[in-house]
C-alpha cells in the first residue's frame, strides 16, 4: 500500500497548490528537460543539481509535500539502484582512471561510482519534482490539464476530452469500488474465506469469491452511470460549457518564467559545456 | 449461546486525524433463541456492533463474549477460534446478493460449509436445505445466480449462511431495496427461523417490522446504547428526535387510545380487528 | 396537453421476453402520477422508455405531442430528468458542485449561468454547505439530494423519479420526498412521476397507475385505486394504512365514506367519544 500512497494529493492551500495545473505540468517538463541535461563533469553536475535540489526542498517544504514519503521512494527503488550499480561496476566505460578499490585482479574505478550516483540521483529529482506536482494537484484538475493540452489533437479526431472524462470517472470511482470491495471481502470472510493464510489453492479461492462480485457489480454500475449520463444530455461530441474554470493567474506566470529560466541556464551550461568550478578558480575537477 | 457487550468502545482510524468513535461503552446481553432488532439512524453504529459478534471487528477497549469467545483488543486472530465463531454467527451483510460468485446456486450455497471443513457430500444436503428453506425449489439449484431476479438472489445468499448452519443469525437491513413481496417473503422467513429456534438479530431503521415482526430491540445513537427493551416499550422513547419514523398505525392507534379508545398496539398489522374494536367502542358510548 | 403519452407501447431487453406489452396512458401538464407495482411489473422500464434510454419494440411514444425517435430523442430529453435509485451510480461529478454542473455543462449552458443555478439547487435541496464534498464523504440520502438537484437545474418539465428512495433510510426519504412536493407546489406545471414501494408515498398523488406483469393493471385516483383492496392484493400490492382502515370501518358499517386522509379520520373518531 506505501507505493499507492507515494505522491497522492494531499490537500493543503499552499501557493503551490493553487497554482493552475496546465503550468504546473509545463513546469514539470521544463525541470525534467533541467535535471536530465549532461553537464562538463561529475562535480560540475553535482554542484547544479545540488543547488536544483535544495530549491525544491525549500518548496517542497512550503507546499506541505512529506520529505518522508519521497525518502520512501528511495525504498521502493532500492532493487534499481543495486542494478544500476552493478552495472557500473562490471561495465566501466565512463572512464578508468581512478581505482577505488580492487578484488583480485578486478577493479573498481571511482567514475564507475560517481556515474550511478549521478544516474539514481537524477532519477530521485525526478520522483522529487512529480511528487511536488500530484501531492499539489488535485487528480481532476491534473486530468484537465493534460485535457488542455491534449485539445488541439481534437483537429486530428484524437479523442482528447472522452479520455479525460474516462480517466476523471476512474478517479471519482476509486473510493466506492475499495468500499465495496472492502464489503465484499467482509462478506466473504463471514462466509469462512480466509484473505490471509492458507495454500495457493485456498488464496485463488478467495480472490476469485473477491473479483467475481467486484466485476459483476462495477459492470452493472457502468451500465446505470451510463444510463444517467445519457438522461442528464451527455454527448460527448456536442459542445458543452466548462464549469472548472481553469485561471492562469500572475503568480504562474512567475513560477513558469522561473522555471523556463532555470531550464535555459542548465541548459546553456550543457551545451557551452562550462567547468563550474573552473569560473571560480578551481581546475581539475573529475 | 449469548451475547454480552461490556463496555464496548470501537473507534476507527484511531490516532489519525480521522479517528471516529463508532460505539462508545455498550453493555448489553443478547439472550439466545430471541428474535432481536438492533435499531437507529444511519451512522448510529448499528453495522459496527454486529461486525464484533463475529470477529470482523475487535473492540478498541472493553470486550464481547460470544458463548465461550472472548473478544478484546489484546486477543486477535487465532486463526481455528475465530473460523469456529464465524460457523456459529451466521453474518448475512446489506444487500449480500453482491457476494454470490459461483456458477450455480447449490455451488455458491455450499461454499460457505465448505469453507468450514464440512465435506462434501454434507455440504451438499446442507445446502439443498437451506435453499427449501428460503423457499427456492430444485428448479433452481443448477441455474447460475446472476439469472436470477433481486428477491431470489437475496435469499440464495440468506441460505449460504443458513448451509454453515449457525447459531445466531445476524442480518443487516435484510429487506432494504426489495418489493413489499420481497421483503415479506424474507419476513416470514425468519419468523419460521426464529420459531425453529435460531436466534435472530436484525440490523434495522424500518419500524415497522420492529413494531410487528420482532421481540427485543436495541436502540443505538450515535454509538452510544439508549434503551433496550420490550418492542412494544422502545415507542415510549422520542424516536422521531434519532431521525426515525414511527409507523402511521402505531400513531393512528395511540393517537385514538388518548382519546378514550382501548386499542391495542400489537393489532396494528390486523386492521380489521382493529377496526372492530373501533366499532364496539363507538358503540358503547351511543348506546 | 399531455407531456407524455404512451400507445400501445411493447418493449423486451431480451427478444421473446417483453417486459412491457401493450402500455398505454398519458400524463397531463403539472400532474402528479405515481406508478406502482412490484419488481418485474416494468416500472423501470416505463420510466427508461420515456427518457429514450430504451426503444419501443412496438408502439409509439409521444413527449409534447411529438413522436419519441432516434433522431430527436436528444432534443426530446431536455424535457424529462430521472431520478435513479443507487446514489453512488448516478453520481458523475467529482463533488456536489461538478456533480450539479454536469447537465448543465452538456447543455453548453455559459458559465455564470451555471454558477448561478448550482448555487440556486444546491440550496433548494439542503446540499449548499457541501459544494466542495467528494460523494464518498456524503450519505446516501444526500447524494439522492445531489442528484435530485442536478436533474432540477436543467430545468426539466417532466421529473421522474425511478425508485429514488429506495435505498434510503426513513429520513432521506422524507427528505426526497419534500423536496419534491415543495418543487411541486413551486412550479405547478412540473410535471412528477414517482415511480415506487414505498405506497405512503403515493396518497398525494393526483393519479395512481398499477402495473402487473408489464401491463397497466389499474388507473385512477389513489381513492379509487385504494378501494379496490381485494383487487391490488391479488397482485400482491399493498395498501397505505388509511385506506386499509377506512376500508375495513366500511366493511363493518362504519360510515367514513367522506373523509380523505388519516388526521381527518382520527379527529373524526376521536370527537365521537365527545
Amino acid at each position: 500500500m506505501a507505493s499507492l500512497t507515494l505522491g497522492r494529493y494531499v490537500p493543503y492551500s499552499s501557493f503551490v497548490h493553487r497554482l493552475d495545473p496546465r503550468q504546473k505540468i509545463m513546469s514539470l517538463i521544463l525541470l525534467m528537460v533541467a535535471i536530465f541535461m549532461p553537464l562538463y563533469n561529475f562535480s560540475s553536475t553535482f554542484f547544479v543539481m545540488g543547488i536544483l535540489f535544495i530549491l525544491l526542498l525549500i518548496l517542497m517544504a512550503f507546499s506541505h509535500v512529506s520529505l518522508l514519503s519521497l525518502l520512501k521512494s528511495l525504498r521502493a527503488m532500492w532493487f534499481l539502484i543495486l542494478f544500476l550499480m552493478l552495472i557500473n561496476v562490471l561495465v566501466p566505460i565512463y572512464g578508468t582512471e581512478h581505482i577505488a578499490f580492487s578484488i583480485g585482479n578486478f577493479h573498481v574505478y571511482w567514475e564507475s561510482i560517481l556515474q550511478s550516483l549521478k544516474i539514481i540521483f537524477r532519477l530521485f529529482m525526478m520522483i522529487q519534482v512529480t511528487m511536488m506536482l500530484t501531492a499539489t494537484t488535485k487528480p481532476l484538475d491534473l486530468t484537465y490539464g493534460l485535457e488542455w493540452y491534449m485539445s488541439p489533437l481534437k483537429i486530428i479526431r484524437f479523442p482528447a476530452h472522452e479520455i479525460a472524462m474516462v480517466i476523471s470517472i476512474a478517479l471519482r470511482f476509486i473510493p466506492t469500488l475499495l468500499d465495496e470491495a472492502n464489503r465484499i471481502m467482509k462478506a466473504q470472510a463471514s462466509r469462512g474465506v480466509d484473505f490471509k493464510h492458507g495454500s495457493i489453492k485456498m488464496k485463488f479461492k478467495a480472490v476469485i469469491a473477491l473479483i467475481i462480485p467486484l466485476f459483476v457489480s462495477s459492470f452493472q454500475r457502468s451500465e446505470e452511470l451510463a444510463n444517467a449520463m445519457e438522461a442528464r444530455n451527455y454527448d460527448p461530441r456536442a459542445k458543452r460549457s466548462r464549469y472548472h474554470l481553469l485561471r492562469f493567474h500572475f503568480l504562474d506566470l512567475v513560477s513558469f518564467l522561473l522555471c523556463a529560466g532555470v531550464m535555459s541556464f542548465i541548459i546553456y551550461l550543457s551545451v557551452a559545456n562550462i567547468d563550474i568550478f573552473a569560473q571560480f578558480g578551481v581546475y581539475g575537477t573529475w | 449461546m449469548s451475547i454480552k457487550c461490556l463496555d464496548l468502545t470501537h473507534t476507527y482510524q484511531i490516532k489519525s486525524p480521522l479517528e471516529q468513535e463508532a460505539l462508545k461503552n455498550i453493555n448489553l446481553t443478547l439472550e439466545d433463541g430471541k428474535y432481536i432488532a438492533i435499531v437507529g439512524h444511519t451512522g448510529s453504529g448499528k453495522s459496527t456492533l454486529v461486525e464484533h459478534f463475529n470477529g470482523l471487528l475487535f473492540p478498541t477497549s472493553g470486550e464481547v463474549h460470544i458463548d465461550d469467545y472472548i473478544s478484546n483488543n489484546k486477543k486477535r486472530k487465532n486463526k481455528k477460534e475465530l473460523l469456529k465463531l464465524r460457523e456459529k454467527v451466521g453474518l448475512v451483510f446489506q444487500f449480500p446478493e453482491y457476494q454470490l460468485f459461483e456458477e450455480t446456486v447449490l455451488k455458491d450455497v455450499m461454499f460457505g460449509p465448505k469453507n468450514f471443513k464440512v465435506d462434501i457430500e454434507t455440504a451438499k444436503n446442507r445446502a439443498i436445505e437451506a435453499l427449501r428453506q428460503v423457499g427456492l425449489d430444485d428448479s433452481y439449484f443448477e441455474r447460475s445466480p446472476f439469472e436470477l431476479s433481486g428477491g431470489e438472489k437475496r435469499r440464495v445468499a440468506i441460505a449460504g449462511i443458513l448451509a454453515m448452519e449457525p447459531k445466531i443469525l445476524v442480518l443487516d437491513e435484510p429487506t432494504a431495496g426489495l418489493d413489499p413481496l420481497g421483503a415479506k417473503e424474507i419476513l416470514n422467513l425468519l419468523k419460521r427461523l426464529h420459531e425453529s429456534g435460531k436466534t435472530i438479530i436484525l440490523v434495522t431503521h424500518d419500524m415497522d417490522i420492529v413494531l410487528n415482526e420482532v421481540e427485543d430491540v436495541v436502540l443505538l445513537k450515535d454509538g452510544q446504547l439508549i434503551r433496550h427493551a420490550d418492542h412494544i416499550k422502545i415507542f415510549e422513547e422520542n424516536l422521531e428526535d434519532l431521525s426515525l419514523e414511527v409507523p402511521v398505525s402505531y400513531k393512528f392507534i395511540t393517537s385514538l387510545n388518548e382519546h378514550g379508545y382501548h386499542l391495542d398496539v400489537k393489532d396494528s398489522k390486523d386492521v380489521l380487528k382493529l377496526a372492530k374494536s373501533i366499532k364496539e367502542e363507538i358503540d358503547s358510548w351511543r348506546r | 396537453m399531455n407531456v407524455l403519452r404512451f400507445e400501445h407501447v411493447f418493449a423486451f431487453y431480451e427478444e421473446g421476453k417483453d417486459v412491457l406489452r401493450d402500455v398505454s396512458f398519458h400524463v397531463d401538464e403539472g400532474e402528479f402520477i405515481a406508478i406502482i407495482g412490484h419488481n418485474g411489473s416494468g416500472k423501470s422500464t416505463l420510466a427508461k422508455l420515456s427518457a429514450g434510454l430504451l426503444s419501443p419494440s412496438n408502439g409509439k411514444i409521444f413527449i409534447y405531442d411529438e413522436l419519441l425517435t432516434p433522431k430527436n430523442v436528444q432534443l426530446l430529453r431536455k424535457h424529462i430528468g430521472i431520478v435513479f435509485q443507487n446514489p453512488d451510480n448516478q453520481f458523475i461529478g467529482s463533488s456536489v458542485e461538478d456533480d450539479i454542473a454536469f447537465g448543465l455543462e452538456n447543455q453548453n449552458i455559459p458559465r455564470e449561468e451555471m454558477v448561478k443555478r448550482v448555487k440556486e439547487f444546491a440550496t433548494l435541496t439542503g446540499m449548499d454547505d457541501f459544494l466542495d464534498k467528494e460523494p464518498e464523504h456524503l450519505s446516501g440520502g444526500q447524494k439522492q439530494r445531489v442528484a435530485i438537484a442536478g436533474v432540477l437545474a436543467m430545468n426539466p418539465d417532466i421529473l421522474i423519479l425511478d425508485e429514488a428512495t429506495a435505498m434510503l433510510d426513513p429520513k432521506g426519504r422524507k427528505e426526497m420526498m419534500d423536496i419534491v412536493l415543495h418543487m411541486h407546489e413551486l412550479n405547478p406545471k412540473l410535471t412528477i412521476i414517482l415511480i415506487t414501494h414505498e405506497i405512503e408515498e403515493t396518497l398525494k398523488a393526483d393519479r395512481i397507475i398499477a402495473l402487473n406483469d408489464g401491463k397497466v393493471f389499474l388507473e385512477g385516483k389513489p381513492k379509487e385505486i385504494y378501494a379496490k383492496e381485494d383487487t391490488l392484493r391479488a397482485i400482491e400490492l399493498d395498501v397505505p394504512f388509511f385506506y386499509k382502515m377506512k376500508n375495513a370501518l366500511t366493511s363493518i358499517g362504519v360510515d367514513v365514506s367522506d373523509i380523505e386522509d388519516l388526521k381527518t379520520l382520527e379527529e373524526y373518531l376521536c370527537q365521537l367519544n365527545a
